[in-house]
């Protein structure tokens, strides 16, 4: 600095002063001139142009170009220069001194090539000294004012003239500077505008894989760092819609409604995305001269910034949802809603509303009338097809698991798909098409709530609310229908009597009807003839008073035999249930045949147990006389009594311990159920109870093995029991016709050979006993060990009750099985 | 502290060279004490766009006088 200019004046004035005093070389009267000139700039410009963009290095860039153009000496003296400036602490404004000087060397530059363009712009009096404006210091002045009062050139007349002129050279003057080495910031700004939106321009080109964009490698020379850098911030945009769009091109066609929305909220980024384009576009069209820029790169990074970083979440958002559709990508978008940052949860939240949307729809659609119209598998119910009406209950509706949305519990889609499947129940099954209770309200409140009900927490309670209500009446809607209208309780206790033999009188007299019937080979047996003696036997007992209805469903029916079977293997009776409430008893009728199986038979064992005490009554009345039978009447006696003592042992548990428990437990449920699940539910595990309590179930299928070959043996012991009275009868007959020949004989006596027939009549029928007897103990012995395996698998069994009968069995410890 | 003193004047001197080199580089037609003046109004805080177009405009001003003044 310039140290002999005597005590340094720091304020602006004074300096401006000195400077035209020193410019006007001390001449007074033109220093005053020059003095009113630049403070009439001062004051005015400083109004029109506050601010500078004050960044050094784009100075320093701009420097360069301007001296590495004269010569490449030039541009090194410059990087010498500049570090000296850069070192020292002197400057406090470097960046504004060397502003100052670049501005002045452009201007001479202007001056140089296109007749002082810029000022001739700007300043219309500083238009060339051979120009008609004369410079009468006031005039001038004048016009001065007048120029920036105006903000525009276009005050002064005089100068339109050369001002078209001057425009014209103007606007050839940037292509001009584009082929010297210069790329100037307009066309690049065009050319990142085109990239926007996907097309490629001069500078730019599509990298692989067609969604960045890179800078030329030719142009890519005559950019600047700090160009570079904007530019590859900016085409970081590019490639963001890229990508949205390709997606949205991609998934146009294929998914389904949720899909689709989710493209058209992305499209309708994009068009608000556009008209920020356009606006930058028209920004850039309106802005004519280069010096003072409307729009910079640095400009359009502001521009686009917001869009900038929503584009960011959606094309993260779209990358997770490619590839998924309905639900799943319901919930792929809700994991961005609790993200930390504002912006991922305002774009996924608009998001999330939109691909609800239809999911919503469908949602109330299934609620309110039990339709689903889903054409893509996108829903989280799903409908099958089925085969017979009764199992729509079961098989026709599932959850479709991978499709429920993160904000919907699995607890919540059950309910729904409960509900859904009670309408359908009602309309299709019950052709209950009357309105359903309280439709009305909800149809109501689908209208007023939105889909944003699904996911906002205050909502999402109130949406949890309501599904409740709407799931309550529903299912109790059914229910009604059930009990009411379709008898449920009827049916159940009908199946209790007939099926699980609990009308005593009935089944008793069946039985005692059967017999004869039932003792043939399966094959002679004909449906009518059972038929008729069932008929027979309702008439005669207490089923007769029982519904007519009931009575009707109530049919025998046969297995399918296999050869050597007899009526007992293949008979079974039968309730019919259709309608509504066969959904409940349709699948379960399989069961019911088993426990019937099983407690028919115990039955059976029961009576035949009961006719042979009768016949061993009769017996040892009638041969008393006999005496040689009396050691095998007794083994028998004895055998049957102990298996008397193990049948009714086993009668008990099966009808009361098993049978009544399991039935009072499920009445108390089936009261209690709200919906028809709980119904079914509690049905399943009476049948279970009862079912693994008969010794049916999987884990006890040898303790059943066992039971089934102690009721052969008390088959096998009537049987002897049988033949020993047969043999008995008529031994004792042909002993009394014997004696009574003899008796009323003429020849006072028996012939020899007589004598000899009787005697070994006599021997036969001891040897028959005998061998009775052997066969008897032998039974006798093989029931015992078999009763003991009994036991002892009794004992072991996990089921406490199980090991409760085994005591009852052996209750005085007489099979002594430990 | 004249030494510290003594060492900023010949900072500011370099510099002011410098600067002065730069000037003649960049074809301103900047003489010493107008760069000088400019330099501190610079430093001052004026607005340095302004200023350039003010110094450009008052040479031209000169230039003019001149101009008429011989032609007279």
């Amino acid at each position: 600095m310039n140290s002999s200019s005597g005590p340094e004046s720091t304020n602006q004035p004074d300096l401006i002063l000195k400077l035209c005093n020193h410019v006007a070389k001390n001449k007074p009267v033109l220093s005053a001139n020059l003095c009113k000139i630049a403070f009439s700039f001062l004051s005015s410009s400083v109004a029109v142009a506050p601010n500078v963009p004050s960044d050094e290095q784009y100075i320093i860039v701009q420097i360069r170009q301007i001296l590495s153009a004269q010569s490449k000496e030039n541009a090194e003296h410059f990087e010498l220069l500049y570090s000296n400036i850069c070192k020292t602490s002197v400057l406090q404004n470097r960046c504004s001194v060397l502003s100052f000087l670049l501005k002045l060397a452009k201007m001479s530059q202007k001056e140089v090539k296109w007749n002082t363009v810029e000022s001739l712009e700007k300043f219309p009096s500083t238009i060339r000294p051979k120009s008609h404006l004369a410079l009468k210091s006031g005039n001038s002045q004048e016009s001065i004012r007048s120029i920036f009062q105006g903000h525009c050139h276009n005050s002064v007349k005089s100068v339109q003239s050369s001002s078209t002129n001057i425009q014209s050279s103007c606007l050839t003057a940037p292509s001009s500077t584009a082929d010297l080495s210069l790329i100037t910031e307009r066309d690049l700004l065009q050319d990142i505008i085109y990239s926007f939106q996907g097309i490629e321009g001069r500078f730019l080109r599509k990298e692989v894989g067609n969604l960045g964009f890179t800078v030329d490698p030719k142009a890519g020379k005559n950019l600047t760092p700090i160009q570079r850098g904007l530019v590859e911030r900016l085409t970081g945009m590019s490639f963001l819609h890229n990508q949205l769009k390709q997606y949205c091109d991609n998934n146009d066609e294929q998914g389904g409604v949720i899909c689709l929305a989710l493209v058209a909220t992305l499209r309708e980024e994009l068009s608000a995305y556009y008209k920020t384009i356009a606006l930058l576009q028209t920004a850039l069209k309106k802005q004519v001269c280069i010096d003072q820029p409307q729009m910079t790169l640095r400009k359009s990074l502001v521009y686009i910034h917001e869009h900038r970083v929503r584009f960011e979440w959606l094309a993260y958002i779209a990358e997770q949802c490619n590839d998924k559709k309905g639900g799943a990508l319901v919930t792929a978008v809700h994991g961005f809603l609790q993200h930390g940052s504002k912006c991922a949860q305002e774009v996924s939240e608009k998001v999330l509303t939109a691909v609800c949307k239809p999911l919503y729809i469908m949602l109330w659609r299934w609620l309110l009338d039990g339709e689903i119209n889903d054409s893509c598998n996108e829903f989280f119910i799903e409908a099958r097809d089925i085969t017979a009406a009764e199992r729509l209950w079961h098989d026709k509706y599932h959850v479709r698991k991978s499709m429920v949305p993160s904000f919907i519990t699995m607890d919540q889609a059950k309910k729904i798909l409960a509900t859904g499947k009670s309408i359908n129940f009602l309309r299709q099954i019950c052709k209950d098409s009357g309105q359903l209770p309280g439709r009305d309200a909800l149809q109501k409140l689908s209208r007023s709530t939105s889909a944003e009900a699904l996911f906002a927490p205050e909502q999402s309670l109130e949406f949890d609310a309501t599904l409740e209500k709407v799931y309550r009446e529903t299912s109790l809607r059914v229910l009604d229908l059930l009990k009411n209208k379709y008898r449920l309780f009827e049916h159940l206790q009908s199946l209790r009597r007939y099926l699980l033999l609990g009308q005593g009188d009935f089944i008793r007299h069946l039985l005692e009807l059967l017999v004869p019937e039932l003792n043939k080979p399966a094959q002679e047996i004909y449906n009518h003839t059972l038929s008729a003696i069932l008929e027979s036997a309702i008439r005669v007992t207490n089923a007769q008073f029982e519904d007519e209805d009931t009575l009707q469903r109530l049919t025998v029916s046969f297995m399918g035999h296999s050869q050597g079977d007899t009526g007992w293997d293949v008979f079974s009776l039968v309730y019919i249930v259709d309608g509504p409430v066969g959904t409940i008893f349709q699948p379960t009728m399989t069961t019911y045949q088993c426990l019937f199986g099983a407690l028919w038979k115990a039955k059976r064992m029961e009576f035949v147990l009961a006719n042979m005490r009768k016949q061993q009554i009769t017996m040892a009345k009638k041969f008393r006389k006999i005496k040689e039978l009396q050691p095998v009447m007794h083994i028998i006696h004895i055998l049957t009594s102990e298996m008397i003592h193990f049948l009714h042992q086993t009668q008990y548990y099966f009808l009361f311990e098993v049978l009544e428990c399991s039935w009072a437990e499920m009445l108390r449920q089936v009261n209690h159920a709200e919906c028809l699940d709980d119904i079914i539910g509690a049905h399943t595990i009476f049948l279970n109870s009862v079912q693994c309590g008969v010794l049916l179930d999987e884990s006890s299928r040898q303790l059943f093995s066992q039971l089934r070959s102690i009721y052969n043996f008390i088959l096998n012991l009537e049987g002897h029991q049988e033949a020993l009275n047969e043999a008995a009868t008529r031994e004792y007959e042909t002993y009394l016709e014997f004696t009574t020949n003899v008796e009323s004989s003429v020849n006072f006596g028996i012939t020899t050979d007589e004598e000899i027939k009787a005697k070994a009549r006599v021997e036969n029928f001891h040897q028959f006993i005998n061998s009775i007897r052997t066969k008897v103990k032998h039974l006798s012995q093989t029931y015992k060990q078999f009763v003991k395996k009994y036991l002892i698998l009794l004992s072991t069994s996990s089921n406490m009750n199980l090991q409760l009968l085994s005591v009852r069995l052996s209750f005085n410890d007489y099979y002594k099985i430990i | 502290m004249s030494n510290t003193k003594l060492t900023q004047i010949k900072e500011a001197k370099e510099t002011f060279q410098a600067l002065m080199e730069l000037s003649r580089l960049l074809c301103t037609g900047l003489d010493t004490e107008t760069l000088s003046i400019c330099v501190r109004l610079c430093e001052a805080g004026i607005n340095p766009e302004v200023l350039a177009t003010v110094v450009k405009e008052l040479q031209k001003e000169v230039a003019n006088v001149n101009e008429n003044s011989v032609n007279e």
